[in-house]
């Protein structure tokens, strides 16, 4: 008999699998097996993928398990460290981006797709399931609307974004009252049905109009939708970024190539118009740094792929000083994937998108409490915000100046250290972490 | 002073070293304080799961509860895959997870056993649990080894399996004890239900549908099917039908006029069907299935090959195609026009089933198909009661004499249990008798008549407004007692139309095709939303007034078999509207093209005047066209009527019906062996 008991059982004549003895297969799968495992359970899931999407193709119901994508959830957003297989999920890339290939389910009558990953952070909120109840059934809408009103933020879910997803979100139309609402004006709508009553839907253009300009000009910063934002409206985040070369060109002129931001969607526009590697600062041309930029975009592009990532929002790249390039979607925690800044002036292009933008929006974190700094924002070479903190972390906010025609092309952001105390300035470490960047 | 340094250093050396040793020495402790929980829990779980074997433990079924709660989600995941593989499963079943009581689908198994006529009957039960318990996901787990022909395309089913046996039972055992399924469902005639671990299905549901199945357990619990034939007369005292028992029993509305499901998904064989298409036909079927059969591939439920050789060659004389459906073991009739056993797969048996005029049977498989394809039947009925396995749609004829003897004694159907060599009861029905009951109750002929087309073009209001087009021509046409129906294509536009009216009052059906109904429960909320496929809409024929069908993205091939369905299920005078998106010359072009389309059965599917076309489709965006369904007097009927005068003749000079006219055409007895 081992310590577990299970040769004394197995060793039983009469134990056999023959509906009489089910003990036999608990024991015997619980040998083979071991305990809690969540990383099996996760490939479990996605080795089951398969068989979910054939019977779906089939018209069948079979849907990813909701209580297997609850217990992820529950990781996703509970995991401590000392839980160590559920951190490693927390924080596996790779799973968020297995699992975004699985389709949970259609919202809004097939518009939305929800993938699995978000299905899983909305049921891994067990305490907020009475909420997400609608007529005792669970209703993916209701916990959709947490989720993008309030859960991306509040549990820093950036990450489990797809590309996809907001894209969906912000531009599939949605025959409401007449009018066509995105299933975010939707969502909103949900969240404060008073706004539906403000409006004279007799005039469902005009309602149409009003909500989504009351949405850009007060429900982004209220919900903090920025990253919902960046990806553009109506599907057509792509042509939105419309003559990048101009404006790359005039930078160069200019001689401000510095470092980029960019944004997975941009990048083969914004590489084509840079013609990278190229140089990456004012003054002589740094020929290893240049390819050590290269290799980090192909790294950057290699580790989205296998991660399936498609919604990087950032991508910060620090020429010269080997900085690693990170982006949210890589890791998830900002703190985590923030972009150590060492040098004293930056510069990166930002692509905008096709909305109403406005300002940009930068957030630093300070790492060092004795730190204290100035810096600013220039948008097209005019100082846009000057701004001293003493504070860890702050958040600037400097309106675009794009040459009367918001909203369409490039923006580029510099931002530059003026002043630095600190008693240990010597040594090369960074004196900013870029938490965020997003335009308004 | 350097002595002193380093015994202080050593000093201070040792102290860290002996805290760091206490530290572990915790953190071992704790490990083995830990270990000692797991297995406490283990050898609980051990105790649990004996005493819930132990047949003479009370409520084994709570002690089985409490030892899954004990594994966890992933060991019971294992637990239910390893016993998948153990019994050598595949396909969809493993996409099932243990539920755990959280938000996923109810999921339902539903066993059961017997040949192809009792699947069909199944699924009606599987149909209305689906509906119960929306949107649930059902396995249907069956004895008969090509189950999966019956249930492959069902869309209330996820994954059908096929086990016999100890295997069946193994099966049936891994389900009762994980939560796997909400809820288990044994099929024998009566219904009976059980409820695994965590089951989420409400418990007045389940007291009522025990209530309810207790006192049928003594005749299906022991000595299973021996019992049948109490069981069956205790039904048939009580004025139950197979259909109104297992409504009954499983608490849910099914009665005698329910029908099974069958869903063909493959139009017919255009080579098989090629002697029938424009030629009306009368079906036929001799034999049974091949695990009860005698060795010729009948059973005492047969009719004699003689009555068959005779009613083939009545039907002949009065101009009808006949054809033989069926198994290749099953035995043929002379003389029938076309001989279909073991050439045609059940799909296209079912379709050439469905656009005869009747079916001739005797109790068994294919009048159950039949059935679920809308044709009528006249059956003939020995060993197993008319009164408990007869539909009423059909003709059901009894036999007067011997009779209900199934499961009398183990053999009773191979052969007689009074030890005749063929069994008296089913010599006793006259081939002139069916053949009259099948002329008088044959389905005519419709045929649909282009009325008109208009365009709906660039000032339509809303996308929808061909469909409130339809419904609301239909509604006033027919008024409030209408009963119409839509056939969409996408569920947005059932939608649409369901919005216009409170929800549970839409005042038609609604059906989309099978690979969008996964996702209709969100429609489904607000109206009856049924699936069809490219070739069959499951409806009664001549149930509807008017129906809307939505045409659009469907090939000309099957744009021809769904017209046909359409005109199937609308009764005579009624209208179809069907809905095409496409432009002016390609509508023009296909509307005029249906027109031309033959279908087995049917001598002319459409009637289109292009001239009703012309001038009509200017900017046609979407087109409209109506058509109205008529009778169509078919020359058999006509002969028919024929016959039916001159038997009265006959009659009227003192000639006995069976006797010269019949003889003319039937070189040997009517009755004779199997």
């Amino acid at each position: 008999m081992d310590a577990f008991g299970i040769e004394s059982f197995q060793s039983r004549p009469e134990a056999r699998f023959d509906g009489q003895t089910h003990p036999q297969m608990i024991f015997d799968a619980v040998a083979k097996f071991g305990f809690f495992d969540h990383g099996r359970m996760v490939a479990d899931l996605l080795d089951t993928a398969r068989v979910i999407e054939n019977d779906r193709a089939k018209g069948k119901c079979l849907a990813p398990p909701e209580a297997v994508l609850a217990q992820v959830g529950d990781d996703m957003l509970h995991a401590l460290p000392d839980d160590q297989g559920a951190f490693r999920l927390r924080h596996s890339p790779a799973m968020i981006g297995a699992l975004r290939n699985i389709e949970h389910g259609t919202l809004f009558d097939g518009r939305l797709s929800l993938p699995s990953p978000i299905a899983a952070v909305i049921l891994g909120r067990r305490d907020l399931r009475a909420q997400f109840t609608t007529a005792g059934r669970f209703d993916f809408r209701a916990g959709l609307r947490w989720f993008v009103l309030h859960g991306v933020v509040e549990h820093r879910l950036w990450h489990v974004l797809s590309r996809h997803f907001v894209l969906q979100l912000i531009g599939r139309s949605v025959p409401w009252k007449g009018a066509k609402l995105t299933p975010l004006e939707m969502l909103v709508l949900d969240e404060r049905p008073e706004l539906a009553a403000r409006f004279d839907w007799r005039d469902p253009s005009g309602c149409q109009l009003a909500l989504t300009q009351g949405l850009f000009s007060e429900g982004v910063r209220q919900y903090e939708l920025f990253w919902c934002l960046s990806a553009g409206p109506d599907g057509s985040s792509t042509d939105s970024l419309a003559n990048p070369e101009d404006v790359v060109a005039r930078w160069r002129a200019g001689g401000n190539i510095g470092t980029e931001l960019f944004e997975p969607a941009a990048l083969s526009v914004i590489e084509q118009a840079l013609g990278l590697p190229a140089p990456s600062a004012p003054g002589p041309v740094d020929k290893s740094a240049a390819n050590r930029r290269s290799s980090l975009v192909e790294q950057y592009r290699a580790e989205a792929a296998s991660a399936g990532c498609e919604y990087l929002p950032l991508l910060f790249s620090v020429d010269g000083l080997g900085c690693r390039a990170l982006g949210q979607g890589s890791f998830g925690i900002p703190n985590e994937i923030g972009t150590p800044v060492f040098t004293d002036s930056l510069d990166f292009v930002l692509p905008l998108p096709s909305f109403r933008a406005r300002y940009v929006a930068i957030e630093l974190h300070l790492p060092e409490p004795r730190d204290k700094a100035l810096y600013r924002i220039a948008v097209n070479g005019s100082t846009a915000a000057l701004s001293s903190t003493e504070d860890r972390s702050a958040l600037l906010i400097a309106p675009l100046l794009t040459d009367g025609a918001p909203g369409r092309g490039y923006a580029v952001v510099s931002l530059e250290r003026l002043a630095v105390e600190s008693p240990s300035a010597a040594a090369p470490r960074p004196w900013a972490i870029l938490e965020r960047a997003w335009s308004v | 002073m350097q002595g002193n340094r380093d015994a202080e250093l050593a000093a201070i050396q040792n102290r860290e070293l002996f805290s760091r040793l206490t530290e572990a020495n915790i953190r071992i402790g704790e490990l083995q304080s830990e270990r000692d929980n797991l297995e406490r829990m283990l050898k609980a779980t051990l105790l649990l799961a004996e005493a819930a074997t132990d047949e003479r433990q009370l409520f084994p079924a709570v002690r089985i509860d409490a030892a899954m709660r004990m594994l966890t989600l992933v060991q019971r995941r294992d637990l239910w895959l390893a016993g998948l593989t153990k019994l050598g499963l595949d396909g969809a079943i493993f996409g099932l997870f243990p539920h755990n009581g959280e938000t996923d689908p109810i999921t339902i198994l539903v066993s059961g056993s017997g040949g192809f006529g009792d699947m069909i009957t199944h699924s009606c039960l599987v149909r209305r649990l689906y509906e119960r318990f929306s949107p649930a996901r059902i396995v249907v787990l069956e004895a008969h080894p090509e189950a999966h022909r019956i249930f492959a395309s069902n869309p209330y089913v996820l994954s059908t399996i096929s086990l016999k046996g100890e295997q069946k039972q193994q099966f049936f055992d891994l389900a009762a004890c994980l939560d796997i399924f909400d809820l288990l469902v044994d099929v024998r005639y009566a219904v009976t239900y059980a409820a695994p671990p965590l089951s989420r299905i409400p418990h007045e549901f389940l007291l009522a549908a025990h209530s309810r199945s207790s006192e049928w357990q003594r005749f299906v619990r022991r000595d299973w099917p021996f019992l049948n034939n109490m069981l069956g007369q205790e039904a048939m005292r009580r004025g139950m039908t197979e259909y109104d028992l297992m409504g009954y029993t499983a608490n849910l509305p099914i009665a005698t006029r329910d029908a099974g499901d069958f869903f063909p998904v493959e139009p017919a064989d255009a080579a098989l069907v090629a002697p029938l298409v424009g030629n009306p036909y009368i079906t036929v079927h001799h034999g049974s299935d091949r695990v009860m059969s005698a060795a010729n591939g009948v059973q005492t439920k047969n009719l004699p090959k003689a009555t068959w050789q005779a009613v083939v060659a009545l039907l002949k004389l009065q101009g009808w195609t006949t054809v033989q459906l069926g198994e290749e073991h099953e035995p043929p009739i002379e003389g029938v026009a076309v001989d279909l056993r073991g050439k045609s797969s059940f799909d296209h048996t079912a379709q050439i089933i469905k656009h005869a005029h009747a079916h001739i049977d005797t109790e068994g498989g294919l009048v159950h198909l039949a059935r679920a394809m809308g044709t009528r039947s006249v059956v003939m009925f020995g060993p197993t009661p008319a009164a408990f396995f007869g539909y009423p749609a059909n003709v059901n004829v009894q036999s007067q004499g011997c009779a209900n003897c199934w499961w009398v004694g183990p053999e009773w159907a191979r052969s007689c249990v009074r030890g005749f060599a063929g069994p008296e009861c089913m010599a006793e029905h006259a081939p002139e008798k069916i053949v009259d009951l099948v002329l008088r109750f044959a389905r005519s002929s419709k045929t649909a008549v282009l009325q008109g087309a208009m365009d709906v073009g660039e000032d339509a209001p809303s996308p929808a407004a061909p469909l409130e087009t339809a419904v609301t021509r239909a509604r006033s046409q027919f008024r409030n007692s209408s009963r119409t129906a839509v056939a969409v294509r996408g569920l947005d536009l059932l939608k649409l139309c369901f919005a216009h009216f409170p929800a549970g009052q839409t005042p038609f059906d609604g059906f989309v095709p099978l690979e969008l109904f996964g996702r209709a429960a969100e429609v489904g909320q607000i109206g009856e939303v049924r699936p069809y496929s490219p070739v069959h809409i499951p409806a009664e024929t001549d149930s509807y007034d008017g129906l809307f069908l939505d045409l659009r993205m469907v090939g000309p091939e099957n744009a021809a078999t769904l017209l046909a369905e359409a005109i199937r299920v609308t009764r005579p005078d009624g209208e179809v509207l069907i809905f095409d998106e496409s432009p002016h010359e390609a509508a023009r072009a296909r509307l005029t093209a249906l027109g031309g389309k033959r279908i087995p059965g049917a001598r002319s599917l459409v009637k289109a005047n292009p001239k009703l076309l012309d001038g009509s489709l200017h900017q046609a965006r979407a087109v409209t066209a109506l058509f109205r369904v008529v009778e169509t007097p078919t020359d058999v009927s006509a002969a028919a009527r024929g016959l039916r005068r001159s038997m009265r003749r006959s009659r009227s000079n003192g000639q006995v019906a069976s006797g010269r006219i019949w003889d003319r055409v039937v070189s040997e007895p009517t009755r004779g062996s199997l």
